[in-house]
């Protein structure tokens, strides 16, 4: 069943008087329970897909169905709740809250869905140790008393604290090193072996091969899409 | 997102640069207190006016000779020696008024001891005390027996009384008015200075005396009367007309020679130039509120831009226009409530500050106090209105990639 459709989908912007066609007429449906990277090198249009699949934009021709809702003809109120309930987001720069606590950070989704400080909390509380971050001890650091790792782990919890159909990740390791990096990506792994729905986007093809299907974008059109055959599981990469 | 959260957060947004928020909050504060302040002065000053008004006598009408006319040439009030004795006695038989006196003003030499003294001496009858609404020091006013009967009595006002005899009591003493000895029954309580005449550098004598002694003629500087009651002030006073051109033998189509003056346009008189000041002020005040309101939308917009990615992240959270909205004017409010609290303070301490340096009281309004903090509040908002708009309406991809 698939959770994210995209059906001939375009994007052009208009830059200066010149237009650029960003993603032309794609179509690409993602099932419950994948694990996607969408590849490509930068100017290929793999980010305006992604902001396009998280709702972040909206398509010049084409439709976009989250959980088989029909997204372009939607009001701000119901696309703010589908991408609320359905949607998970984790960015390359975390992009959480300064001065403000990594359970505050990561119950600020209930908070929108309308939840009491305490319940959402404790479901904060519950995602961030799902994530590896012990709530008891590091729950009430800012992210500046946080590691890089530390700090996208957090994201990751707020992105899933809400049960989400599909967690969209932009280059999340890409601010990183490479311990981190293997950190979050087992992280991802593993919370979609749980049954999370994934797609990442990423550049790098070290960071892809650790999911199951790569989507390769080239000038917004769909290069090529294949799955990943893991010979001797993702740790098979580190090595290569 | 619930009431408790939006303040939570409007809060820690106003926490990010404290220097910035109270910088803001003090052009909130400025223009609150000013509001405040400025019509407590404001009103204080309608205040004095309308007591020293009041001061004069209640419902009195003040009647003077008319403009004599020589030659075409128009000689100013007063100059016309119309009243007399006559038109008093006319007047007296008017049910409309309560009481009436007869008043001649002129200014003498008064010698006390060694003491010599040129004051303003005043012949008038005993109604004089009840119209002018006169009360007295010490000792008593003249009686109707020594005004009838060539009384050489004298009641002195606080003024004049300091500077004949100093520190001694006044009541008692003799007196020499034009080389005439009055002895001296009572002292005027103080009245206070209303515009250029000081009402208690006087001495007020019995008329008869004063003029069969004093001046000679039966001519009279003012007649004063007082009406029944405040409603029947335009009554009274069209009374007196009539019974004064009859009197004068006025023929229609004449102008009258004398003057009335009613106490109650002389009041709406000044109680309209006042209420010009109180707009004035309020308007000064409202003046610098609106500078404040200003500041308060120049600091959102900079406050907007500068989370331009947290408007991004908050609206891929499942933030809606509406809760983005509200969080910005949840700030911008917050900024005029606290503003306006404080502004009310430091209005209230202001004003008896300056109540303090202009030895009056200067009484603040309940009215004021809650129409500048709704005011403040609505500065808040409405000034906070653009920029909310501004960050709802943003793209989420575009200011997820602000850099």
């Amino acid at each position: 069943m698939a959770v994210l459709r995209l059906e001939h989908v375009s994007k052009r912007y208009g830059v200066g008087d010149q237009t650029v066609q960003a993603v032309r007429d794609v179509t690409l449906s993602i099932d419950a329970g994948e694990f996607v990277a969408i590849v490509g090198p930068s100017g290929s249009g793999k980010s305006t897909l992604m902001h396009l699949m998280g709702l972040l934009d909206v398509p010049s021709t084409g439709h976009v169905l989250v959980d088989n809702v029909e997204a372009s003809s939607l009001r701000d109120k119901d696309l703010a709740r589908l991408r609320n309930e359905k949607i998970g987001f984790v960015f390359q720069n975390f992009n959480l809250l300064p001065r403000t606590s990594a359970v505050e950070n990561v119950a600020l989704p209930l908070f929108y869905a309308g939840y009491r400080t305490q319940p959402a909390l404790a479901k904060a509380r519950e995602a961030l140790a799902r994530v590896g971050i012990d709530p008891h001890l590091r729950g009430h650091h800012h992210p500046n008393q946080l590691s890089g790792g530390q700090q996208q782990r957090v994201a990751i919890a707020r992105a899933i604290v809400n049960q989400p159909r599909v967690v969209l990740a932009d280059e999340p390791t890409g601010n990183l090193d490479s311990q981190a990096t293997d950190d979050i990506l087992g992280l991802f792994a593993s919370l979609n072996q749980e049954g999370t729905t994934i797609v990442l986007v990423t550049h790098e093809d070290y960071v892809a091969r650790h999911a199951r299907r790569i989507v390769s974008v080239r000038d917004g059109l769909i290069a090529s899409d294949e799955a990943v055959v893991h010979s001797a599981g993702p740790q098979a990469g580190v090595e290569a | 997102m619930r009431l408790n959260r939006i303040l939570r957060t409007a809060f820690l947004g106003l926490g990010h640069n404290p220097l910035r928020t109270a910088l803001t909050l003090l052009g909130i504060i400025i223009g609150v207190a000013a509001v405040v302040a400025l019509l407590g002065v404001g009103q204080a000053a309608t205040a004095s006016v309308t007591s020293q008004i009041q001061g004069l006598g209640t419902n009195v009408l003040v009647i003077s000779p008319g403009q004599s006319t020589e030659n075409g040439f128009s000689q100013g009030l007063g100059s016309s020696a119309s009243l007399t004795d006559s038109d008093v006695k006319a007047l007296q038989k008017d049910n409309a008024l309560a009481a009436v006196a007869g008043d001649v003003t002129t200014r003498a030499q008064v010698v006390y001891g060694s003491v010599n003294y040129q004051t303003q001496v005043e012949g008038t009858t005993p109604d004089i005390q009840t119209i002018r609404n006169l009360s007295l020091a010490a000792g008593r006013f003249f009686n109707t027996v020594e005004a009838n009967h060539d009384g050489y009595v004298a009641v002195i006002g606080p003024t004049a009384a300091e500077n004949l005899f100093g520190t001694q009591s006044p009541v008692g003493k003799t007196i020499w008015i034009d080389g005439l000895a009055f002895e001296v029954v009572g002292e005027l309580a103080s009245e206070g200075s209303s515009g250029a005449t000081n009402n208690d550098d006087r001495i007020l004598i019995p008329l008869q005396t004063m003029q069969a002694h004093l001046l000679g003629g039966d001519s009279l500087t003012t007649i004063y009367a007082s009406a029944r009651d405040s409603q029947s002030m335009t009554q009274a006073q069209l009374q007196v007309e009539a019974t004064l051109r009859q009197a004068h033998g006025l023929r229609f189509g004449e102008s009258d020679d004398f003057t009335v003056t009613n106490q109650a346009t002389l009041l709406s008189a000044l109680s309209n130039v006042s209420h010009t000041l109180q707009v004035f002020l309020g308007g000064i005040a409202g003046i610098s509120l609106l500078v404040g309101g200003i500041g308060i939308m120049n600091i959102m917009l900079v406050t907007v831009s500068e989370r331009t990615r947290e408007i991004g992240l908050r609206k891929s959270l499942g933030a809606t226009q509406g809760s983005i909205l509200g969080q910005f004017l949840t700030e911008s409010a917050v900024v005029g409530l606290l503003g306006g609290c404080i502004g009310i303070v430091v209005g209230i301490v202001g004003a008896q500050g300056i109540g303090r340096f202009l030895q009056t009281s200067v009484p603040i309004s309940p009215s004021s106090v809650w129409i500048s903090f709704v005011v403040a509040v609505a500065v808040g908002l409405v000034f906070g209105v653009y920029p909310a708009l501004r960050a709802a309406r943003m793209s989420p991809m575009n200011a997820l990639r602000y850099e």
